[in-house]
């Protein structure tokens, strides 16, 4: 166990490094001077210098990646240069509504996406299965922002039941809380809960074909003890790496759904960063978002030994 | 195949019995499937109204008229006029003709991209160390940030979002086509093929490819989905094709400010996107039990 975590930290290292090279480069990649573009074209030649300065463009684009390795190795990602002030401490203080966000929005998809999968694949290829998989296919096609739009008119302009956007922390207000989540968190999740669906559906259609399944249905137990007890533990590996994989995408669909309701949270201070163009905030954004999706699908592999004694990863 | 069945008695009268003797089967598989048969007429009534926008629009699309603004839909606009007096209707077929193109322009470059990528990892393996381990950096950023990050840094336009979408989609791609280039290499055909001596490019041509094909084929009808979704949010941000071009994403931007006078502005571009996606994903769908014999076994 020790020795399989070690060794997936070392895969995910050069990937790691991958990512934060190409989070370099992609500020490379701006046609033009990014100096200029951040101070404006009034701005005066000493501006500018003092601009190019503090993003270190007038020295070599080694030299700098070299800089920027040698401050992340103390815990140091620079300093935004719109919010101006470092940039961990502005990801730390949105970390929290994104996971609120993210958080809700898994809770969502597990209530939903699971059970309608499992009742899908127990009355395969009736009209209760149709139903539900054209409602797990709307939910994929559906732009999950225009869906907020409509979701803010009809609960938040003309029922009025709910905030239309903003954000009440925990601690000031916890209804309020809820209330502020509750259609951020259906929009961001009902993509996921389509997904999760259909593979839950499939997974539970191919355990129901097995033997021991068989075998319970035929000693007499009732439909609902083969599905919930047999069927249902075997279902789980498969589902919890999607649920994983789903949480990695929640994580990024927040990106919009922030935006589009105003949540102070992460993915906006990222979106916000990109379109004010904020090098540092964007490159040490996506290395921190980058790793912990990385670290994610670490956590999804080593549950699996939880769940599964089966899988066991010392031997070969 | 099974030889009793007329039709493909025929087939066999030709040298080659793979693809084109079970292509009339899958063709009638195809027709026969009810959703995939839904999903593909909803395309092609879209693809109908994007190649003939230009004729079937009431106004250009991006003629203003300001005593026109905010007109619900009724007789005259089918679809009501937007805030600066634009029809919608014109303004949303026009839109379908660049949404279908870059999710099509998506779709291609990641099949290309991704399948070399894949072949090359999954067949030489001395490459796959290094080229997934790129694929899995570029995966390990959330795809719409990555998305927004290069389409901003190049800028906005049609030809940047398809870059920006492509970056974002072709590790995916790589990765199914390699899953598939690992288990193909290693059937009796192409091991025999190579104990024959063949080339490796030819192998891979002659044997690896077409027998790789249905799951790419499946993934990019996806990608073709995802790809319209993605633009609808890039242009929707900002950073797709600039306004005025008619885009469903820039359509929903305008009128997003104006949800409570006019919530109608914003309704039509997001339902075409809906419509669209979910035509691509009956189809994907039905190509997925048609092509892959695991399903079929499954439902069958």
């Amino acid at each position: 166990m020790l020795e399989f975590m070690l060794r997936r930290i070392l895969v995910a290292m050069p990937v790691l490094l991958l990512v934060s090279l190409i989070s370099a480069l992609i500020m490379e990649m701006v046609p033009g001077d990014p100096a200029v573009l951040l101070a404006g074209q009034s701005a005066t030649d000493a501006e500018l210098a003092q601009m190019r300065e503090q993003l270190g463009l007038n020295r070599p684009f080694l030299e700098r990646l070299t800089d920027w390795y040698l401050a992340l190795a103390r815990g140091d990602l620079g300093d935004s240069i719109l919010l101006n002030r470092p940039v961990t401490q502005a990801i730390a203080e949105r970390v929290p509504v994104t996971l609120a966000l993210a958080g809700s929005a898994l809770l969502l998809t597990v209530l939903l996406g699971v059970p309608c999968g499992v009742l899908s694949a127990v009355y395969a290829n009736t009209w209760v299965d149709q139903a539900l998989l054209t409602f797990a296919l709307l939910g994929v096609s559906i732009p999950n922002f225009w869906l907020s739009l409509m979701l803010i008119v009809l609960f938040g302009v003309m029922l009025d039941w709910l905030p239309a956007g903003g954000y009440i922390a925990f601690a000031d207000d916890p209804v309020g809380w809820v209330k502020c989540l509750i259609l951020p968190a259906f929009s961001l999740a009902l993509l996921q809960v389509g997904l999760l669906a259909r593979i839950t559906r499939s997974t539970m259609l191919e355990v129901l074909q097995q033997d021991y399944v068989r075998t319970a249905r035929a000693k007499g137990l009732p439909v609902f003890m083969v599905v919930g007890k047999h069927a249902f533990k075997n279902v789980l590996i498969p589902v919890m790496t999607v649920i994983g994989i789903s949480f990695g995408l929640l994580l990024s669909g927040s990106v919009v759904i922030e935006t589009v309701y105003s949540l102070p949270g992460m993915g906006r201070l990222l979106a916000n960063a990109v379109f004010g163009r904020d090098y540092p905030l964007i490159q040490g954004g996506l290395l921190v978002t980058a790793a912990v999706l990385v670290l994610l699908n670490l956590v999804v592999d080593l549950l699996y030994v939880l769940v599964d004694p089966r899988v066991k990863y010392d031997k070969r | 195949m099974t030889s009793a069945n007329p039709e493909n008695q025929m087939n066999h009268a030709g040298v080659s019995q793979g693809l084109q003797a079970r292509a009339p089967s899958l063709w009638k598989k195809l027709l026969s499937h009810r959703l995939f048969m839904t999903g593909a007429t909803l395309l092609f009534f879209m693809l109908l109204l994007a190649l003939f926008a230009d004729l079937i629009e009431l106004r250009p699309p991006e003629k203003m008229q300001v005593r026109l603004r905010f007109k619900a839909p009724d007789f005259p606009y089918p679809l009501g006029t937007d805030n600066y007096g634009r029809d919608i209707y014109s303004r949303l077929i026009h839109g379908a003709r660049l949404s279908l193109a870059i999710g099509f322009a998506v779709a291609l470059v990641t099949g290309i991209f991704g399948t070399l990528i894949g072949v090359s990892a999954g067949y030489f393996r001395k490459l796959d160390g290094p080229l997934m381990r790129l694929m899995d950096a570029l995966m390990a950023f959330p795809a719409i940030l990555l998305a927004i990050a290069i389409a901003a840094a190049l800028g906005p336009s049609a030809l940047n979002a398809v870059i920006a979408l492509s970056v974002v989609y072709t590790p995916r791609t790589a990765r199914i086509v390699r899953s598939t280039v690992l288990v193909v290499r290693e059937t009796d055909y192409v091991q025999a093929a190579k104990s024959c001596g063949a080339r490796d490019l030819w192998i891979v041509w002659r044997h690896v490819l077409p027998n790789s094909l249905a799951p790419l084929i499946v993934q990019l009808t996806f990608i073709f989905a995802y790809a319209i979704l993605a633009e609808a949010i890039l242009s929707f941000l900002g950073v797709g094709p600039p306004p005025p071009t008619p885009t469903w994403g820039n359509m929903i931007a305008e009128g997003k400010d104006y949800l409570r006078e006019a919530s109608y502005i914003c309704f039509f571009p997001g339902l075409a996107v809906a419509l669209t996606c979910l035509s691509l994903n009956l189809l994907g769908d039905g190509l997925r039990d048609v092509l892959d014999p695991r399903l079929r076994v499954q439902i069958g």
